[in-house]
């Protein structure tokens, strides 16, 4: 069963700021004046915080409304109206949905709670950054503080007239800007400023992933049966649904529910639809029932969508022919561990609890037999025989992994539209992104993501979906590519790369950018420029979260630089990285980074290196402290120079050449030396003989004429 | 194969032809040489008995082609000239040769021109192995200075006697050493 702890218990969570932990955060104030955050000035007094430019946030005053497990509330104040507001800090690890910010933003409807600002702040608690959304707090008292065992017993009118009808309202609006609540329960409306219930207000939606702070009671069996942080990002008709059982909740007299476990609700839900589980026979009066029927439907084809709803508040109720339909239900029971189980989709909930009972039932056949001759599924049985088959092809049956692995694709099979569960972990593909950014909070075991990625169990389990809603073979390729993700363990790639790949809106979870907030490749130059200013900072301003990061925001830019970074030569990794620093820098037209570029000059050394000639090494060292001040781009510029370092290879192979050279040469002399008597006797020799030649030709010349012309009588 | 065998067989045949000739023609100068040495009988004695001090030299000499002869020789002969042209405008006669032999100042001119070829020969020696010797030691301090030019512009790994990779750096980082001229052996 998924762990629903989460939506009823204040986690503890390191990255949340504290409040109790105000004085410990006050201490370490003067690291404050080095981590300025993007877009808020901190009060010296270190208590009051500016969020844009007319949000004041009181750090010292702690609110309730909003508070989650996973997000903080303080007080605020808008300079500009004077109004009072909630600052909401989101969570690192579960961020808010950027990518609907600025839909939610531009919904202006009374109904709904109304953003007035957002940003990113720097936290003097505990000097981490946070990103903030500061909401009008004109909201008034919750309908509900608590939602388990919420029974109010109102008027249907009153339900339908100020409760469905704005909601619906709001809805339709949410519609518009594609949007998704995902919050809808009692305890997140307001009775707003005016007296009774006429004017109630929509509480937070967007402040964390959706469906993670929503009670599995407001959620469809197969959201309800996923982790809280793994029901994926959920439609318009679940919001209907969720809106149905809160307009059960108030309406019914007494919490027929009492006592009931999560996993024991979710079963009655499944054995007698939502509609009976929520309300418990309660006599409901008026046509609210209808409504009800509609929007509670267990089978999401048949669940109403907003039009429905609209054409039945237009009364036009003819229309409208979806009636409740029930889970598939065997003519037999089968009995697992003592339980007597007669829909498919219990046995799979069962089954995962008992893995050991489960796989006796299909070693046994009995599984078999009662798919067959109860149920009557043909393709339920073909689903069975793929999962034995498709199991055993993938692991061993003595593998650690084979039970694991079975019992998850049974489940698949008994209840395709359930999510994916395997071990303790229920994900939905679409959520399974949120679910792995949680599972990385707090160094948390994510081997089982590299597991479930690797063996292809999300695949099993679209192929199980083919007729789902979402485009199943974009979904297959998503998950394909997350198997080649954690199937490369080089940086960049891991599931680090999966993380940033599946969750669009988290910031990059790298230590090094510990406490800042980064959710764009500018917003990391930023963050890397003033922690560079840091002692204990590490010794490179990248690492495989980073890298991940960098990949999935600018997978162009970053894809080509990867060999490099890669590489085990060093030279190459601060080449890569450079590259794709200063590519970001110039394409983003951000101003100089000093910092960063002092950071990338601590480990140019490998670069210097990468130049045989010493002069050369000494004279870019120069350059590049010299001359670029802040461009990462000018930096490239000096070192990304091939001519130059080919040059250089050329002239050190002369020189090693010319070395040895001289060493064989000074080698031949020092021999010589070594017996200094033979030196130059050979020239010697040749010397004197020449000599010797010259003076005795020289000679018999003189001695011929002499005697030649002493006798010239002989005729000479 | 065979015509690899054929091939080789040509030269072999070439030279062997080459070495016979070379036989022939020396056989032929040695009968030309005897002939005219009895033909000219007075000079031949003078000169064989006058250049006896060159006989003995080259009879000894270990020198590379015998240089030593040469230099000794080469004055040798200019003394024994002292003699044969006399010889020659006087009496082209065996007893005139042995007569003029026979004269003590013939010898002394012949024998001194001898000894003055031997001193010449030590003495041009000795001066060019200085030189050289000189030259060698210069030479030596030239390259060593080279050497280091070499190391401080391209490190130790320059030298070879460092392991290198592929792309010529080392294996293993090696500091960089200040250039010190070493000294050359005495």
């Amino acid at each position: 069963m998924p762990d629903s702890a989460k939506n009823t218990e204040p986690k503890v969570d390191a990255s949340a700021p504290d409040v109790k932990s105000e004085a410990a955060g006050n201490e370490a104030a003067p690291a404050t004046t080095e981590k300025a955050a993007t877009s808020a000035a901190v009060n010296p007094a270190g208590k009051k915080l500016r969020l844009g430019k007319a949000v004041d946030v009181y750090m010292d005053k702690p609110i309730k409304r909003f508070k989650n497990a996973y997000v903080q509330c303080f007080q605020a104040k808008n300079l500009g109206t004077g109004s009072d507001l909630i600052a909401v800090f989101c969570d690192r690890y579960l961020p808010p949905r950027f990518n609907k910010l600025s839909h939610f933003e531009s919904i202006q409807h009374p109904n709904l709670v109304s953003l007035v600002e957002s940003g990113v702040v720097l936290s003097p608690l505990d000097n981490k950054e946070y990103f903030v959304l500061a909401y009008e707090d004109n909201l008034g008292a919750p309908l509900v503080e608590e939602d388990i065992g919420c029974a109010l017993g109102i008027k249907p009118e009153d339900a339908y007239t100020y409760i469905l009808l704005p909601i619906i309202e709001v809805l339709k609006d949410m519609r518009n800007k594609d949007l998704f609540h995902g919050t809808i329960r009692p305890s997140n409306i307001f009775r707003g400023t005016t007296p009774g219930l006429k004017k109630i207000i929509l509480g937070d939606c967007i402040s964390v992933p959706p469906g993670v702070v929503q009670a599995s009671i407001f959620e469809p069996i197969e959201r309800a049966l996923a982790q809280p942080t793994g029901k994926g990002p959920g439609v318009l008709v679940d919001d209907l649904y969720a809106l149905g059982v809160t307009i059960a909740f108030l309406l019914r007299p007494k919490d027929v529910l009492k006592g009931l476990s999560e996993k024991e609700i979710i079963i009655r839900k499944i054995e007698l639809g939502t509609f009976s589980t929520v309300l418990g026979g309660a006599n409901i009066k008026g046509n609210l029932v209808e409504f009800l029927r509609g929007v509670l439907q267990d089978d999401p084809k048949q669940r109403w969508d907003l039009d429905d709803v609209t054409a039945w508040i237009d009364g036009q109720r003819g229309n409208i022919t979806k009636q409740p339909t029930k889970a598939v239900k065997a003519n037999r029971p089968i009995l697992i561990d003592g339980k007597k189980i007669s829909f498919p989709a219990v046995l799979a909930i069962e089954g995962l609890e008992k893995p050991n009972e489960l796989e006796a039932l299909l070693d046994n056949r009995e599984l078999g037999q009662w798919i067959e001759r109860s149920i009557d599924d043909k393709a339920m049985q073909k689903g069975i025989e793929l999962a034995l088959k498709s199991t055993k092809r993938a692991v061993t049956s003595k593998s650690s992994m084979y039970q694991s692995k079975m019992v998850s694709r049974l489940a698949m099979v008994l209840h395709p539209i359930a999510p994916l569960r395997y071990r303790e972990f229920a994900v939905s593909p679409l959520g399974a992104g949120i679910a792995l950014g949680d599972a990385y909070h707090g160094d948390k075991d994510v081997s089982v993501y590299d597991e479930i990625i690797r063996n292809d169990e999300f695949i099993f389990w679209l192929t199980n979906n083919e007729g789902a809603a979402w485009d199943t073979n974009a979904m297959m390729s998503v998950f394909a590519s997350c198997r080649e993700f954690v199937s490369t363990t080089v940086p960049g790639y891991g599931l680090e790369r999966c993380l940033y790949y599946l969750n669009e809106n988290i910031p990059c979870l790298s230590p090094i950018l510990d406490g800042y907030y980064v959710r764009t490749p500018e917003e990391l130059l930023i963050a890397l420029d003033k922690i560079a200013a840091k002692k204990n900072r590490a010794y490179k301003p990248f690492d495989r979260h980073i890298l991940a990061f960098l990949l999935v925001k600018e997978r162009n830019l970053l894809e080509n630089s990867l060999i490099d970074i890669n590489s085990k030569a060093s030279w190459r990794q601060v080449f890569g990285i450079l590259k794709v620093f200063s590519t970001i820098q110039q394409l983003a037209g951000m101003g100089e980074l000093p910092g960063l570029a002092n950071w990338m000059l601590e480990i140019m050394e490998p670069i210097y290196k990468r130049y045989h000639n010493r002069e050369t090494r000494l004279e870019l060292k120069t350059r590049l402290h010299e001359k670029c001040g802040g461009s990462l781009e000018k930096m490239f510029k000096y070192i990304d120079n091939n001519d130059v370092v080919a040059n250089d290879s050329k002239r050190f192979k002369e020189a090693l050449r010319d070395y040895i050279m001289l060493d064989k040469e000074r080698d031949i002399y020092e021999r010589g030396l070594e017996n200094p008597g033979t030196v130059g006797v050979e020239r010697g020799h040749q010397a004197a003989a020449v000599f010797c030649v010259i003076i005795a030709v020289c000679l018999i010349l003189g001695f011929v004429s002499v005697s030649l012309g002493n006798h010239q009588y002989l005729g000479f | 194969m065979a015509k690899k065998v054929k091939k080789v067989a040509v030269p072999k045949a070439g030279r062997k032809k080459k070495k016979s000739k070379l036989a022939l023609q020396f056989i032929f100068i040695i009968i030309v040489f005897i002939i005219m040495s009895l033909l000219f009988l007075p000079t031949t004695f003078v000169v064989f008995f006058g250049m006896m001090p060159t006989w003995a030299l080259f009879s000894m000499d270990g020198s590379k082609n015998k240089l030593k002869t040469v230099a000794v020789g080469a004055m040798n002969l200019a003394g024994c000239t002292y003699v044969l042209t006399d010889l020659w405008v006087t009496s082209h006669t065996l007893p005139y040769a042995i007569s003029l032999l026979l004269k003590p100042s013939s010898m002394i001119a012949i024998y001194l021109m001898a000894m003055a070829g031997f001193v010449l020969q030590r003495v041009i020696l000795g001066i060019v192995s200085s030189m050289m010797l000189q030259q060698a030691r210069a030479k030596i301090k030239i390259i060593l200075r080279r050497q280091d030019e070499l190391k401080a512009k391209w490190g130790p790994e320059v030298t070879g006697t460092i392991p290198l990779d592929m792309d010529g750096f080392p294996l293993k980082d090696v500091p960089d050493q200040p250039a010190v001229a070493s000294t050359p052996a005495a």
